[in-house]
């Protein structure tokens, strides 16, 4: 933290106080002030925001291609209030949270297991690395063939383009356990059991809360595919059939939301992870 | 049956590896008397800490066997307590509840088992700290958490693996002394491995030297130090021979000795 004395000192120090504070902001993993930390954090948004709205009124570009921000906002408006955005918007947050609930709900006892015994390890991770490189979209006409166009075949596409992944990035937090809990536990007495009860799978959570963040992401993607593919429903749907009535602002307003749901659920799953995991050093978090 | 002695008999360990097998232990006979305190010391290769985890059941000799009293170890046994190099306390539970790990494991009863708990944290000297997390303590008190969790579960034998190698001079001698403290109050049988001449010759009854490639028995030294010991015996003469003693015999080994 910068002390508060700095301000008050004469020119010539107060430059040079200036450029050690600069170069102190410089160092691998310090610390910066919160005011900068929180200032940086909308900068870049404010500088974007501002050269989309100069871009627009200037008329360096077309609306037909990128709207005024502030005709976006007024269809946001609109399509929130009077359209069914919200309604799309919910469905497609459902389908993700159940085509990723399940992933996460199979994946992380299996990866845990995979980390834990070479048995499992050694009968799932050939096939789970393989199917992990076949993309998920590839699997979209054969699951329409299979289910349908309903929810049920968007909680499959889901769950296809996340699980594999999710299992491998948890068996490998689960292989990363240092050792030395798994023996100590040992010679305190613990059976193999406890050993997974007690030592692997506590010491495991912070990676499972950190992989589950990252994924959650990528299933975004996945039910916005999907959805544009085939569905009556669901933002996907929403952005797709405003392309066809080349409505670019409804896209925006699509893309953007999703944007602003993910951010709500990183920040909600950063103070998940505080509430459950405080005994972790956060010294390099901001 | 208060039989804490343990028996090494013709222990040797082999490991496979790329190049071929390596013998960690050839032949390693040894007894330790029950509440004796003996080091293990000797340059890297000697298999002091491979010998360590036989005793401790976590590693299988090859040959031999080692035993405590008539019983073979061939698995982690509840008599026998260890302290390993790292700081291995468990980061998401706090002190107190580290320390109660082993007796939750045994379904005892936190009514009787926390006192006990309680009690063995004062004399570590952790009683601040009962509700901290061993991440926020410095590494002298983390390895103090290991210690009073270790003996949370009354062992009758206590293996120390390199337990103060990553502390500081000035926190190692805190820790040397604590152990002694605790090893006055409560006689236990104590195998305990360092590379450090000063450690083993301050803290053991007898040093058990091993030399490298293979790892095998070299000389066993006796520390005719009168007890109770305090830093005064450092500058004794008898203390000042056996350190100039040891050292002689472990830079004569013709692997180089580097660690000490």
């Amino acid at each position: 933290m910068v002390k508060g004395t700095a301000r008050s000192t004469d020119r010539v120090t107060s430059r040079r106080s200036m450029g050690e504070r600069v170069s102190q902001c410089f160092q691998p993993h310090e610390a910066i002030p919160q005011q900068l930390s929180l200032a940086l954090k909308f900068t870049l948004f404010g500088i974007l925001l501002i050269a989309w709205w100069l871009a627009t009124t200037m008329d360096w570009i077309q609306p037909l291609f990128v709207p005024a921000p502030g005709s976006v906002l007024d269809t946001a408006v609109r399509l929130f209030t009077e359209e069914q955005l919200f309604a799309d918007l919910g469905i497609s947050v459902y389908r993700v949270a159940i085509g990723f609930g399940l992933a996460a709900l199979i994946g992380t006892p299996v990866g845990v297991l995979m980390g834990t015994f070479r048995v499992t390890r050694s009968l799932l991770e050939p096939v789970l690395a393989f199917i992990r490189y076949m993309p998920a979209t590839a699997f979209i006409s054969l699951l329409i063939l299979w289910m349908g166009v309903g929810d049920t075949q968007k909680f499959a596409v889901i769950f296809i383009g996340t699980f594999f992944h999710y299992t491998l990035l948890i068996m490998n937090v689960t292989v990363n356990i240092p050792l030395h809990y798994i023996e100590s536990a040992h010679t305190l007495g613990a059976s193999t059991r406890q050993i997974v009860t007690r030592v692997v799978w506590p010491a495991s959570k912070p990676g499972i809360v950190d992989n589950l963040r990252i994924i959650l992401g990528w299933a975004w993607t996945y039910i916005v595919v999907a959805e544009m593919v085939a569905a009556d429903n669901g933002i996907g749907y929403a952005i797709l059939r405003a392309s066809r009535f080349l409505d670019t602002e409804t896209i925006f307003v699509g893309i953007l939301s999703i944007g602003l749901v993910g951010i709500a659920s990183d920040y909600a799953f950063h103070r998940l992870s505080h509430w459950l995991f405080p005994y972790i050093k956060r010294e390099r978090e901001t | 049956m208060h039989n804490h002695e343990i028996k090494v008999e013709h222990v040797g360990k082999a490991f496979q590896a790329r190049s071929g097998t390596i013998d960690a232990l050839d032949d390693v006979s040894l007894h330790v008397a029950d509440q004796e305190f003996v080091a293990l010391i000797g340059p890297s290769g000697c298999g002091k800490s491979t010998l360590l985890r036989i005793l401790a059941g976590l590693t299988r000799a090859t040959s031999g066997d080692a035993r405590l009293g008539e019983e073979v170890i061939d698995a982690p046994h509840p008599q026998i307590g260890m302290v390993f190099q790292g700081y291995a306390s468990f980061p998401w539970l706090t002190v107190l509840e580290n320390t109660l790990f082993g007796p939750d494991l045994q379904g005892i009863d936190r009514e009787e088992s926390e006192p006990i708990a309680r009690d063995i944290l004062k004399r570590v000297g952790l009683t601040k700290f009962v509700d901290v997390y061993p991440t926020q303590l410095s590494g002298g008190m983390q390895q103090r958490v290991a210690i009073a969790r270790t003996l949370a579960n009354k062992p009758d034998v206590l293996l120390m693996d390199e337990p103060f190698g990553a502390l500081d001079a000035l926190t190692r001698v805190d820790m040397q002394e604590l152990i002694l403290r605790l090893w006055q109050e409560e006689r236990k049988t104590v195998v305990f491995v360092t590379h450090d001449i000063d450690e083993a010759i301050y803290l053991a009854d007898r040093i058990v030297v091993l030399a490298p490639h293979p790892g095998r028995l070299h000389e066993i030294c006796e520390v005719d130090l009168p007890r109770p010991r305090t830093m005064d015996t450092i500058e004794e003469p008898r203390f000042i021979e056996l350190r100039a003693h040891l050292r002689r015999t472990l830079f004569g080994m013709k692997t180089p000795a580097a660690e000490t």
